[in-house]
């Protein structure tokens, strides 16, 4: 009997992969491109395709949440309604993105430079404007540009997704978007439980379902006490403790395994 | 703010090696006992591309050579950073 059910959330796990494959190839090949040839003023594009993404995003967190493959509960949501937020999460899972997406309509995220280049996603990508994280100070100015222009910015410090047992390493261009732009840092954080699609998952791996994530949008984190450090390298590191303190320090001591 | 002493003659890996401890300490409050050749710049002492920019600017004023960011590109490990400025003293 448990084998018997294994073997029903790899499938149901699998139905979720092919939907947002498809999803995804509907997007690329289909409604972006016909985007392209409709409305020719890449703005007004670029606003339209992050509408779309996040509407797709929407709906599949909707449609796992029929299917009982996840449950979630969101505090403190109704801030980020606001726009030009400096949102930054911890990353345990591929789904944080598909939530702060599907959250937060035309919202910019800062995306690995693979996936600009990526067959599939990268037309999408590019055309919503989303940032390239390739060259360090252009991606930071791209950030805090898009903040300039109300835009919300959402940048996962970690990089990549949590490691397991792994000390966490900090980038610190969310730190430098927030010193160059003056703004406060929206800390939101994420928990999953029980662990799924992690670094180390994969997607066969589906433990007890439904997977449960918890968001929470904390307080508005100051980075004014840095600007009393010397130079902009230390400002950074100043501001990245804080950052760490407020994410990563919660995060740490709730996970005896990392 | 303290600087680093430049010393012209300074061609012996050792001597560049308290010197490089003395500047990452300055620039980056990177503990000079965690500075030893095989340290990695950014997996061990959290030195990020944007640091490397500005260590190739402050190194550049100290040995008084124009140093490339191409010559840096390689550049993994502490070893490798006094390997860098030993050929540019050569």
């Amino acid at each position: 009997m448990a084998r018997v059910y294994y073997y029903g959330r790899v499938v149901v796990s699998g139905i979720a992969f092919l939907m947002f494959g498809l999803g995804g190839l509907l997007l690329s090949f289909i409604m972006v491109p016909v985007l392209y040839l409709v409305v020719w003023n890449s703005d007004r594009r670029a606003v339209l395709i992050r509408g779309l993404i996040h509407h797709a995003f929407r709906l599949f967190i909707e449609a796992l949440v029929f299917f009982r493959v996840i449950t979630y509960t969101v505090k403190g949501f109704d801030k980020l309604d606001q726009p030009g937020l400096l949102i930054v999460a911890n990353h345990p899972t591929i789904m944080d993105v598909v939530f702060l997406v599907g959250f937060i309509n035309n919202a910019v995220c800062l995306v690995k430079q693979s996936l600009f280049t990526n067959p599939f996603m990268g037309f999408v990508i590019r055309g919503a404007r989303y940032i390239n994280n390739d060259r360090p100070q252009q991606s930071i100015e791209q950030c805090v540009q898009a903040l300039h222009d109300g835009l919300t910015t959402i940048v996962f410090p970690e990089g990549t997704r949590t490691a397991r047992g792994k000390k966490i390493q900090l980038h610190r261009g969310a730190a430098y978007v927030a010193l160059h732009s003056h703004l406060p840092l929206t800390p939101v954080s994420i928990r999953c439980v029980p662990g799924w699609l992690t670094k180390e998952d994969r997607w066969y791996e589906v433990p007890e379902l439904p997977i449960r994530f918890e968001f929470s949008v904390g307080e508005d984190l100051s980075v004014q006490s840095s600007y009393s450090e010397p130079t902009e390298a230390l400002r950074a590191r100043h501001a990245t403790a804080i950052i760490r303190q407020t994410l990563f320090g919660e995060v740490l001591a709730e996970q005896p395994g990392a | 703010m303290m600087h680093a002493k430049t010393d012209p003659g300074l061609t012996d890996p050792d001597q560049i090696l308290v010197q490089l401890k003395i500047l990452l300490e300055e620039m980056f409050e990177v503990e000079p006992a965690d500075v030893v050749p095989d340290a990695k710049l950014y997996d061990d002492l959290d030195i990020d591309s944007i640091d490397a920019v500005d260590l190739i600017a402050r190194l550049t004023d100290l040995t008084g050579i124009k140093v490339q960011p191409e010559q840096f590109k390689s550049v993994v490990t502490v070893a490798d950073v006094v390997r860098t400025i030993e050929l540019l003293k050569a």
